[in-house]
């Protein structure tokens, strides 16, 4: 970063290179559109650029770097919150995605609880079990897992305590584990197949 | 900062109970618990098999995440990112073009407008001259008598009595 601040644009390039999966892989999880991710991805790393002259090595590049992601994904959320309500639609992915976890539980062999889920079923529970965490839980959960950040750094990125953040992992782990639990753990007495 | 709200964790010599402790327990997992927590948390899970399910529950549905999809970015991505930076951008900071210091375009601008003002005030002051000449013109055509006289009551009298037009004639040059 020292040597894009020096106006090195190769250096800018690889920077590009070194960090666009990371973060449009957290942008994907955060909005749940890839090509909506990549845009933003961009705008992310345009923003980099466009600050390269004031950039101070006091922190780690990569939370400056994902404190511009959370900044920006943040807006597209409200954005899109906005939208949807002078569109006046409800919450209408709420109810589908629950819908998707239930038939994924099920379906299409209707053996729960001794199914056993393909590789890409387990995929789609889990990200539509992501989706229901709030946007808040999203991101730390991804720091935390993908970027092993610790929770003095997720604090930074996200602008709030390490208590707040402990809360919000907490919170994340225990949403996650009651949706995945009965896929996990099928003698489990909440399992979709038995309420059934 | 701000805080999203949390509750404060129990004393780290307590029991540990499911309910109120998922925080410690999480904390445990994330490997964030000081020595202290963590040797109460591993006591719990050898005595308590409900503690240990818990741990156990946490972590598996935690581990599921490797599962997520990882979308890489596209072939382009860096270098469309990059033409994108510099169009919009073609100052480097360290590459900036030298600028003639004086005179700046703001100095050009600052001239032309005191040029236009001067222009603009010529341009009124010039009637009004004219109008002032025109106004004291009768006093500047006798101003050699005036200054001959030297008494303004004396200069009354012989106006009254129309004598100042006969001294024009008077003081006319003979052709």
């Amino acid at each position: 970063m020292l040597r894009v601040k020096q106006g090195d644009d190769e250096a800018f390039a690889e920077l590009v290179e070194e960090f666009q999966d990371r973060v449009i892989g957290i942008l994907y999880h955060m909005l749940g559109d890839a090509d909506e991710a990549e845009d933003l991805a961009q705008e992310v790393f345009l923003r980099v650029y466009r600050s390269r002259a004031n950039y101070e090595p006091t922190a780690k590049f990569s939370t400056w770097l994902f404190t511009i992601v959370n900044n920006l994904a943040r807006n597209a959320i409200r954005d899109r919150k906005r939208r949807r309500d002078r569109h006046g639609a409800g919450k209408p992915a709420s109810s589908s995605q629950e819908a998707t976890i239930d038939r994924l539980a099920i379906a299409p062999s209707g053996a729960m609880p001794s199914r056993i889920f393909a590789k890409g079923e387990i995929a789609e529970i889990v990200r539509e079990a992501v989706k229901q965490l709030s946007p808040d839980q999203r991101l730390a959960m991804m720091l935390h897992r993908f970027e092993h950040m610790n929770y003095k750094q997720i604090a930074d990125v996200m602008d709030k305590t390490e208590a707040a953040v402990k809360s919000l992992l907490a919170r994340a782990r225990i949403v996650l584990r009651d949706i995945l639990d009965p896929f996990i753990n099928p003698a489990s007495p909440s399992t979709p197949r038995e309420e059934a | 900062m701000t805080d999203s709200g949390t509750s404060q964790p129990p004393p780290e010599n307590e029991p540990v109970s499911l309910a109120a402790d998922s925080e410690r327990l999480v904390s445990y997992l994330d490997g964030e618990a000081d020595d202290v927590a963590s040797k109460e948390i591993e006591k719990a899970m050898v005595r308590n098999p409900e503690v240990r399910g818990e741990i156990n529950s946490l972590q598996r549905a935690w581990d599921l995440l490797d599962y997520l999809d990882r979308p890489t970015a596209n072939k382009e991505f860096a270098s469309r990112t990059l033409e994108l930076a510099t169009r919009s951008m073609p100052e480097t900071p360290s590459a900036r073009p030298v600028t003639a210091p004086w005179p700046g375009k703001w100095t050009w601008r600052a001239g032309a407008v005191a040029f236009a003002l001067a222009g603009a005030a010529a341009v009124w002051y010039r009637p009004a001259m004219d109008r002032r000449m025109e106004r004291n013109l009768p006093i500047l055509e006798k101003l050699d008598v005036y200054r001959a006289t030297r008494d303004v009551e004396f200069l009354k009298q012989i106006e009254k009595e129309n004598l100042l037009d006969q001294m024009d004639h008077l003081l006319e040059p003979e052709s």
